[in-house]
């Protein structure tokens, strides 16, 4: 394991399955629908085409991020997913790297303004 | 850097929004029963030892709600942070914001009924138990459901309450130490159930 002591930019914590944009997109739909949503649904929110998110939905399967839970509702198929304890726990964990990452950004972006500010 | 402030305020909400689908898990059952066992034991002793007015029987159960409200606090802070980790402050900053206006409004009535009308001492008792539904019936959304059930049953007890001690002519302990028992010890009960299933 490399040592992020002395690499802050590493973020390590930014977990790849996560970081990718329509992934991002379906992790942040199901965190605020704890009884999870319609694969129809998470269709309109992330604005993906059915072979697009079926992939990323695999994905995520794989990384034990999320559940789904095929079925039938009025004789039709319905797809469901949901996140798992263990999707909730990584997300939060990104959250708080990402709020991290964009705090430092802020904090160098307000030092930098008040340094061109000073007078010469 | 506006950008930046906007994308640390939507985290934040992202947060809050997760917080408020998550079943909050900081009420310990220890704590709660405990409260309970104090308000019988209060009961208990008042019943031995009668208060000499009104303002005295209160002024004792004050004092005991205040000690509780340390005890459940205290315990709630810490467990929600080791139960709830990153999510612990929301998910406290919520909590307080769904009881907090119950808790004035029984503040405020107590400030009443002490400084302006005297003479309606008789109704606090039954007018907390009142107020201890209203909050729990806020809170119930991020408890277990079972909570909505302890939520009415203290309803129930307030207005039994406020005729029973207006038509006797003192304030009996009881009136205080049955709801209060019975409802913490039901409360614990819940948390318990709530924590054994995850």
């Amino acid at each position: 394991m490399t040592d992020t002591s002395n690499a802050p930019y590493a973020f390590e914590g930014l977990d790849r399955v996560i970081h990718e944009k329509a992934r991002l997109g379906i992790m942040t739909s199901l965190i605020s629908h704890p009884k999870g949503l319609a694969f129809t649904d998470l269709k309109k929110l992330c604005d993906l085409t059915d072979g697009n998110l079926s992939r990323h939905i695999s994905v995520l399967q794989e990384a034990g991020l999320i559940n789904v839970k095929k079925g039938y509702l009025n004789n039709k198929p319905h797809t469901t997913c949901a996140l798992t304890a263990k999707g909730k726990k990584q997300f939060l964990k990104y959250l708080d790297v990402l709020e991290g990452i964009v705090e430092n950004a802020n904090a160098t972006a307000k030092s930098l303004k008040a340094t061109n500010r000073k007078p010469a | 850097m506006q950008d930046l402030d906007k994308a640390l305020q939507q985290i934040g909400d992202i947060r809050s929004q997760i917080a408020s689908s998550t079943e909050f898990h900081g009420f310990g059952p220890a704590a709660v029963a405990t409260t309970g066992v104090m308000a019988l034991t209060i009961g208990v002793w008042q019943h031995l030892q009668p208060p000499a007015s009104t303002t005295q029987y209160l002024l004792q159960w004050i004092v005991v709600a205040a000690v509780c409200s340390i005890i459940v606090g205290s315990e709630m802070y810490s467990r929600s942070r080791h139960e709830h980790g990153q999510l612990a402050a929301a998910l406290l900053v919520r909590a307080l914001e769904q009881f907090l206006p119950a808790f004035a409004c029984g503040f405020m009535l107590t400030a009443f009924c002490f400084l302006v009308a005297p003479d309606t001492l008789w109704m606090l008792p039954g007018l907390w138990q009142v107020c201890v539904a209203l909050g729990l019936f806020s809170a119930a959304r991020n408890l277990s459901p079972t909570i909505k059930l302890i939520a009415a049953f203290y309803f129930v007890c307030g207005f039994t309450v406020l005729i029973l001690s207006h038509q006797a002519a003192g304030l009996s302990p009881w009136l205080m130490a049955i709801p209060f028992f019975a409802g913490q010890l039901m409360m614990a009960c819940a948390l318990y159930r709530q924590r054994r299933n995850g």
